[in-house]
């Protein structure tokens, strides 16, 4: 048979690159790997920052023997104690959580606040604060 | 200048340097027109393979420049490369070369991931060419639930379901029984029939038969070339190298006015 150029003219071309296509492989490739990159370094890094910063940080959880709710006033009187960072109450105020820098401080030093107050605090638990980030970002 | 094809100029191809030079293939100058069902043939380490992979721009020659549909295969960068292998080549190798935990569907779908067919019609169409090679109802299947048969015609679907002008195969029945091969062979020869270019690499002469040329090497160098039904005729051929051998009777055969090499 013979050669016929016409035949196969359109794939010629495609290889020749006479026929512009949208993008190129290489390009796209390219594109891609930076939105992945920058994808998994949105995620990455900020929970790479706050368990930097947070690696020290430890949680007391407390609960008051009648199971009754916390007095608003020992959250602020606690937060003076040195090396907390952060005290709050549950949704029903049973529960009071004290985050503190373990290289500062640790529950004995809030055993005196209770006493002063008064209050029957149960400690029922201490953990790493950062276990909590990894659902609920900090 | 008459163009063909797939014209091969003088290519040579060395591996290695130095002392451990190989002269794997030297001075193929030939052409292949479209449509064409042709045969290489000749002993282990002949170079067959390597003349194959520098047909399919698979493999840069040393020497020489090869030419398909007038492209410079080799003067192509390598992203027109790509492009030039996924618009004009379907490959079968020696092996296989099947992905052992993908379905059979999913190795024929594979060549039309970089093609920019929708998903859906890829699947359509890997279904349909499983069809066309026998295989529709196996589709699901992992290679090794498969009979060395099947496999192949899972390899041939693969190459063809681009649609490729250019068929390469490799040793394409080297591993299958005699009766297996044959059916393999009346399928490559329907892809021809149809229109495919085939250049298949063997060194079992009955296979030749389904080919309309045979090209001979012998220590990477043209050994002659024959219409296949002369070598076919022969029953054995006997290659130019070796025709102090050949009988008088053989002799007699007719002569095909001109080899179109
Ligand atoms: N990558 C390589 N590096 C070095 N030498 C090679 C390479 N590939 C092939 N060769 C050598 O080149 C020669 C031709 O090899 P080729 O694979 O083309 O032969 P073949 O005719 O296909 O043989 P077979 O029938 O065994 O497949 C052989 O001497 C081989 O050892
Ligand atoms: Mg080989």
């Amino acid at each position: 048979m013979t050669y016929d150029a016409e035949k196969y003219r359109s794939k010629r071309e495609k290889v020749l690159g006479v026929r512009r296509r949208g993008v190129s492989f290489g390009t796209l490739t390219v594109i891609v790997s930076v939105v992945i990159l920058m994808g998994f370094g949105a995620l990455v890094i900020p929970k790479s920052v706050a368990w930097w910063n947070g690696r020290h940080l430890e949680d007391a959880i407390y609960r008051l023997r009648g199971g009754e709710p916390w007095p608003g006033s020992i959250v602020s009187e606690l937060g003076l104690v040195p090396g907390v960072r952060g005290v709050i109450t549950d949704k029903d105020g049973t529960r009071l959580v004290i985050t503190f820098d373990r290289t500062a401080a640790d529950p004995s030093r809030f055993s005196p606040v209770f006493e002063k107050n008064r209050l029957n605090a149960d400690l029922l638990n201490t953990k790493a604060h950062m276990n909590d980030m990894n659902g609920q970002e900090g | 200048m008459e163009r063909h094809f797939i014209e091969v100029h003088d290519i040579g191809k060395q591996y290695g340097s130095g002392e451990t030079v190989v002269q794997a293939v030297s001075f193929m100058d030939f052409f292949i027109d479209d449509g064409e069902f042709l045969s290489v043939m000749g002993q282990s380490g002949s170079g067959k393979s390597t003349l194959l992979s520098i047909i399919g721009g698979l493999n840069r020659p040393t020497k020489g420049t090869v030419y398909v549909d007038t492209l410079d295969i080799y003067g192509l960068s390598s992203e027109q490369k790509a492009d030039f292998r996924s618009e004009y080549l379907g490959i079968i190798f020696q092996s296989f070369q099947l992905v052992p935990y993908l379905t059979v569907l999913e190795n024929v779908k594979l060549p039309m991931a970089i093609t920019g067919i929708r998903s859906g019609d890829q699947k359509a169409r890997a279904l349909k060419i499983l069809e066309r090679v026998g295989l529709g109802d196996k589709v699901n299947r992992l290679p090794d639930q498969l009979s060395g048969g099947e496999q192949e015609r899972v390899a041939i679907a693969r190459a063809i379901v681009n649609d490729p002008p250019i068929l390469l195969a490799d040793e394409p029945t080297g591993n299958l029984d005699s009766e297996t091969a044959e059916d393999i062979m009346g399928l490559l020869k329907s892809l021809n029939e149809e229109g495919k270019t085939v250049i298949m690499v063997t060194h079992n002469s009955d296979m030749c038969h389904y080919s309309g040329r045979t090209i001979f090497m012998k220590d990477g160098r043209m050994d002659g070339s024959r219409p296949s039904g002369w070598a076919h005729l022969q029953q054995g051929f006997i290659p130019p190298s070796a025709q102090h051998t050949v009988t008088p009777s053989a002799r007699r055969q007719p002569k095909f006015s001109k080899p179109p090499i």
